[in-house]
C-alpha cells in the first residue's frame, strides 16, 4: 500500500513537471519568435510572457503540492 | 535613430517594466487581503483550519513574491535573451522555493487540515489568474 503511496506521489510531482516543461518551452519559443520580429515589442511580450507564465504553472504547482502531501504526511 | 531617441527608449522601456511590476505587486496586496479574510473564515471552524489557510496562503504568495521581484524587478534587462534568462531563473526559484515551503509545512506542522490549506491554495491560484486575466485585457 505504502509502496502505491510513492508512486502517485511520483506521477504527480512527473507528470506536473513535463506538463510545466512543455508549457513554458513552448512559450520561451514563441517570446523569442515574436521579439525576432519586432524586437521594440519586447517590455509588452515581457509583461504578457509573466501573465501567461503564472497561468502555465499553476496546475503543476497545485500537483506538487499534493504529490509533496502524499509523500510527506500521508505515506511519511 | 537619433541619438536622443536611443537615451529616450531605454528609459520608456524601464518605466513600462516598472509599471507592470507595481501592479503585479498591488495584486499580490490584494491576495494578502484575501488570505486574512479566508483564514478568519476558517477561524469560526476551528484554529488547525485557519492557521492551514494562512499556511496554504503563504505557500503561494512567497513563491509568487519572489518570481515576480526576481522577473520584472530588473529593469535593465532589456534585449530577448536577458528577458528570458530571468524569466526561467525566476521560474526555476519560484518551483525551488515553493517545494522546499510545501515539504517544511508538512514535515514540521502537525496537525494540519490539507482542506483549508488547499483550497486556499487553489483558491488563490484561480484569482490569480482572474486579476492577471483583468490587467491582461486593460494592457492589451
Amino acid at each position: 500500500m505504502e509502496a502505491m503511496l510513492y508512486i502517485a506521489a511520483a506521477l504527480m510531482l512527473g507528470l506536473g513537471a513535463i506538463g510545466a516543461a512543455i508549457g513554458i518551452g513552448i512559450l520561451g519559443g514563441k517570446f523569442l519568435e515574436g521579439a525576432a520580429r519586432q524586437p521594440e515589442l519586447v517590455p509588452l511580450l515581457r509583461t504578457q510572457f509573466f501573465i501567461v507564465m503564472g497561468l502555465v504553472d499553476a496546475i503543476p504547482m497545485i500537483g506538487v503540492g499534493l504529490g509533496l502531501y502524499v509523500l510527506f504526511a500521508v505515506a511519511g | 535613430m537619433s541619438k536622443g531617441e536611443a537615451e529616450q527608449a531605454p528609459a520608456a522601456v524601464s518605466r513600462h517594466v516598472r509599471r507592470s511590476y507595481r501592479e503585479f505587486i498591488r495584486i499580490l496586496l490584494v491576495q494578502a487581503v484575501l488570505i486574512l479574510l479566508v483564514s478568519t473564515a476558517c477561524l469560526l471552524k476551528g484554529t488547525v483550519e485557519a492557521y492551514s489557510a494562512l499556511i496554504g496562503g503563504m505557500l503561494y504568495l512567497l513563491p509568487n513574491l519572489y518570481f515576480t521581484w526576481r522577473a520584472l524587478g530588473n529593469r535593465h534587462a532589456n534585449s530577448a535573451r536577458t528577458v528570458l534568462v530571468s524569466m526561467y531563473a525566476s521560474e526555476i526559484g519560484k518551483m525551488m522555493l515553493a517545494v522546499a515551503l510545501f515539504s517544511a509545512a508538512f514535515l514540521m506542522v502537525r496537525p494540519l487540515s490539507p482542506f483549508s490549506l488547499f483550497g486556499t491554495f487553489i483558491l488563490l491560484q484561480l484569482s490569480g489568474w482572474i486579476l492577471q486575466m483583468k490587467l491582461f485585457k486593460t494592457s492589451s
